[in-house]
């Protein structure tokens, strides 16, 4: 879709091997400048991040509500950060406020390490692009592309190269004369972005781009805004409440609630390695699943007590941070649903029932409860040969049972390796399994998979179950 | 691991009580027979054909503007249809008003009265009805309690989260007991925990209550994840009527492919030759679950077909590459058991990523872990192979239907 020069820049640049995500701030600056004619923000390669937010406060009603809550993060050149969080949570005020709409209470906010707290929003040379595009429907799109040019009165040779140039890049070239209003949803989001960068703005900030348009063609805009991202060197605020953007466009990911930032970290770090049990309940799809209760070491293992239940840890012991907090602490227990393996009930560590099933494409997502705590596990499924066969047509729906799975149908209980379904890891895995509601299950986990949270403060704790070999 | 299998006896004879309650029961809540609509020249449905089992949870699944809208406004009796009938219960509604259709409607946005408590917004259509106070209570408190919101009972909307409000809206419709439900797009504006959240409590309820839900949405994954039938609606048109999984594993065309998975399938150009599929740079031999589109197959000749080969079905090889971890085809004469490409994206999912590699003209992507993401850069080449050749699917180069006579489900014919 979106056309864009393969040659130079970001997109043959090596990134540093072994880095997990991307690659660190900073060091994504490719040597020599990666682009030589096209509309590219100059590089910062002060070391002064882009963007610095200091303890940015937003209070209503003279205290009242805390809408931002002594908020402080950065943004490194070239990097792209989520503000990722439910509706409500104060990411669209916090944007607010770097644009300049909303004056914080208290804070600083400092573009390439200068205060813009006293500079008007038109000023602060950032851009902001909306969830609803906000083109100008009656003006070719040409006339979008140059609004912010000639606003600033630039000369008009300037304004119709630049145009050229923004509109290459992003695949407009072909649309340049029609009315802005008459394009689809994505090329007028295409179109907004443009508009924003053609002024070359030092941070750019995008609040819930994708969000007005249809599910089917985000893929191919946020594969479009990662190559605008390697090839111009963006600086990026991503605000969301979708995480599936958050992960596919950040390199690092800031987890708003309520007003604060609870965690902001590494894409990969953050999903691998959650701080706070709200994060690990955030994250993820589905997001971790959370046990409370009391540890203690026991013969052969670790025994975990719940209120309703206990579950033996088979040969590990615990880490002596454990043990020296002593036997009466509360922890929270958090696994992946991947990590869970469902197995007989007499096989289990412990013991719970299914409640349903949701089918997601590749695989299903068993939802279960275990002495009334609820649990969700991943299983693949796969087809026998014939769902719903000798049923006449009009029958389907009717004769399938009330678990939402069909007569036939095969669900495949498999442990994932390493986050991948494991029929790709281990083809030979395999079980009839029968997951109508309130079928008794065995539940088990491998120790290792475990992330330990403190149970009064939710942080996550350095230490994990220490494996014991046998 | 799952060591020793489970029987399968429990979900078998669920199902056999089921579909002979539903004989029993006799006829379909719901059904549609035939049915159009036209707007001046322009038809938004098409003879449109469906019908909806008692308890059963059918759901409408197109994109914007292919009319799902007007199908759940034509069997509410909000617009008259231009053609074909509606039935309830065996018996035509046609000319019937709206209130008279015994149906309940929910959408999108689901407002409250903010001037009322929870309970006051819940008890609504029943105090319009001039219910027994004592019955309204009964009414309200138990759908209450299964919506998990009777501490919001007391409170006005302002004072509730945004869950809880969509809750007392989802009450308010719910407090009713129709014979249908018609919900169109109900969770589209809710935050996406809220949505996941909110559906797996829609598919209890109606589950648990024996309820009977048709409901309308663009999300692929809602209705996979909700639905026992799921109606694919395209330009007025049903392509597609099957249970959630043959949607995904035996798609009508390579539109429906498209629409239906994400991360998205690769439609790839395939031929067969010499009793090997080749394709995107693989060469291997034909997979039992394509064995009867052989035929059709080698018909195309060397204008070939389309392989459509979802993302988790794809490998990332790191070794040699004719590793024991290939494909597991090598030692035929002429098969390939790896191909190479540049990689060209790379999308983080979490965990795992999509990795997205350009081999001559086609794009293929693949599932891999974080530990293989972080030894691949986007420019290199990159081998991959395929996973589980019976998991692919065949389309026509022409007509890009699927070519496996069981894909595509059943269009009901009356």
């Amino acid at each position: 879709m979106l056309r864009l020069r393969a040659s130079g820049g970001r997109g043959s640049a090596p990134n540093p091997a072994g880095a997990p995500p991307r690659t660190p701030p900073g060091e994504m600056i490719s040597p020599g400048p990666p682009h030589q004619e096209s509309a590219l923000p100059t590089l910062n390669r002060s070391g002064i991040p882009k963007l610095e937010v200091a303890g940015l406060t937003k209070v209503y009603r003279d205290g009242a509500v805390v809408a931002v809550d002594d908020i402080s993060f950065t943004v490194e050149s070239g990097e792209t950060l989520a503000l990722l969080g439910p509706s409500g949570c104060g990411k669209s005020t916090t944007l607010n406020m770097i644009v300049g709409l909303e004056q914080p209470s208290s804070g600083d906010i400092r573009i390439d390490g200068r205060s813009v707290i006293d500079v008007p929003a038109g000023r602060r040379d950032v851009g902001l692009v909306f969830q609803d595009y906000a083109v100008f429907a009656a003006m070719s799109v040409r006339d979008n592309l140059a609004f912010g040019l000639k606003v600033r009165k630039t000369d008009k040779a300037v304004v119709r190269s630049e145009v050229h140039k923004i509109a290459e890049l992003l695949g407009l070239t072909e649309c340049l004369d029609i009315k802005a209003g008459r394009l689809s949803g994505s090329e007028q989001q295409r179109v907004a972005i443009g508009r924003t960068l053609v002024t070359r703005p030092a941070l750019l900030l995008l609040d819930e781009p994708l969000s007005n348009l249809e599910a089917s063609a985000r893929p191919a805009v946020r594969q479009e805004l990662r190559r605008l991202q390697q090839e111009l060197h963006l600086s990026i605020i991503y605000v969301t409440h979708d995480q599936t953007e958050a992960l596919s466009l950040a390199d690092r990911v800031a987890i708003m609630n309520h007003g604060k930032i609870i965690q902001a970290e590494e894409t990969l770090r953050i999903m691998q390695f959650p701080g706070h049990v709200q994060v690990a309940q955030f994250l993820g799809s589905p997001p971790m699943n959370i046990l409370r209760g009391r540890l203690a070491d026991a013969e052969g293992g670790v025994k975990f007590t719940h209120a309703a239940f206990t579950v033996l840890f088979p040969a590990c012991t615990l880490p002596a941070l454990v043990r020296e907090r002593g036997a009466n602490k509360q922890y929270a227990l958090g696994f992946r649903a991947e990590d869970l393996t469902l197995v007989p009930p007499e096989q289990g560590l412990w013991q719970g029932e299914i409640l349903g099933v949701e089918i997601r494409g590749g695989d299903a997502v068993v939802n279960l409860s275990s002495h009334g705590s609820p649990l969700q596990c991943v299983v693949e499924h796969k087809l026998k040969a014939a769902p719903c066969a000798g049923l006449p047509p009009t029958r389907n729906a009717g004769g399938c049972n009330p678990s939402g799975l069909k007569t036939g149908t095969t669900l495949t209980a498999v442990r994932s390796a390493d986050g991948l379904p494991a029929a790709l890891e281990n083809p030979s895995a395999s079980g009839d399994f029968s997951l109508s509601k309130g079928t008794p299950v065995g539940l088990t986990l491998a120790p290792e998979t475990v992330v330990l949270f403190d149970g009064d403060s939710n942080l996550r704790l350095e230490s994990a179950f220490v494996p014991v070999p046998q | 691991m799952l060591k020793c299998p489970i029987t399968t006896a429990a979900t078998t004879t669920t199902t056999t009580a089921a579909s002979e309650a539903y004989s029993a029961s006799g006829v379909p809540v719901l059904e549609a027979r035939e049915l159009s609509k036209h707007y001046g020249r322009k038809t938004a449905l098409d003879r449109v054909s469906f019908s909806v089992p008692p308890e059963s949870f059918v759901v409408i699944l197109g994109p914007a503007g292919a009319g799902k809208t007007t199908t759940l406004r034509l069997l509410a009796g909000l617009e008259r249809e231009s053609g074909g009938d509606i039935l309830m219960s065996g018996e035509s509604v046609a000319g019937l008003e709206p209130k008279d259709r015994d149906i309940a409607m929910i959408f999108d946005n689901l407002a409250l009265y903010p001037h009322k408590t929870g309970f006051q917004n819940i008890a609504g259509p029943l105090l319009e009805r001039k219910l027994p106070r004592e019955e309204i209570k009964r009414r309200v408190g138990a759908v209450a309690a299964k919506l998990r919101i009777e501490h919001v009972l007391e409170r006005l909307p302002k004072t509730m989260s945004g869950g809880e409000r969509q809750r007392t809206a989802l009450g308010r419709a719910l407090v009713r007991s129709p014979r249908v439900f018609l919900l169109d797009e109900p969770l589209s504006s809710l935050d996406a925990p809220l949505r996941f959240e909110l559906r797996a409590e829609l598919k209890r309820l109606q589950r648990e209550e024996g309820r009977t839900f048709l409901m309308a949405t663009p999300d692929f994954a809602e209705a996979l994840a909700v639905a026992d039938t799921v109606l694919l609606l395209r330009s007025g048109k049903i392509v597609q009527a099957s249970p959630p999984e043959d949607l995904y594993d035996y798609p009508v065309d390579c539109e429906a492919a498209l629409f239906v998975g994400s991360p998205q399938i690769a439609v790839l150009h395939a031929e067969f030759r010499e009793g090997l599929i080749h394709c995107a740079g693989l060469a291997f031999p034909l997979p039992t679950a394509l064995e009867e589109a052989a035929e059709h197959m080698l018909r195309a000749g060397p204008g070939g077909f389309l392989l459509g080969i979802r993302p988790e079905n794809v490998r990332v090889l790191f070794s040699s590459p004719s590793a024991p971890e290939a494909g597991g085809w090598t030692g035929i004469p002429g098969a390939r058991d790896h191909a190479v490409g540049q990689v060209t994206d790379i999308e983080s999912l979490g965990l795992r990523s999509v990795i997205t590699v350009r081999c001559g003209r086609e794009q293929v992507g693949m599932l891999c872990s974080a530990a293989q993401r972080a030894q691949i850069r986007i420019g290199q080449d990159l081998a991959f192979t395929v996973a589980d050749r019976e998991r692919l699917t065949a389309f026509d180069r022409v007509s890009r239907r699927n070519i496996l006579r069981r894909a595509g489900g059943r269009v009901f014919e009356l």
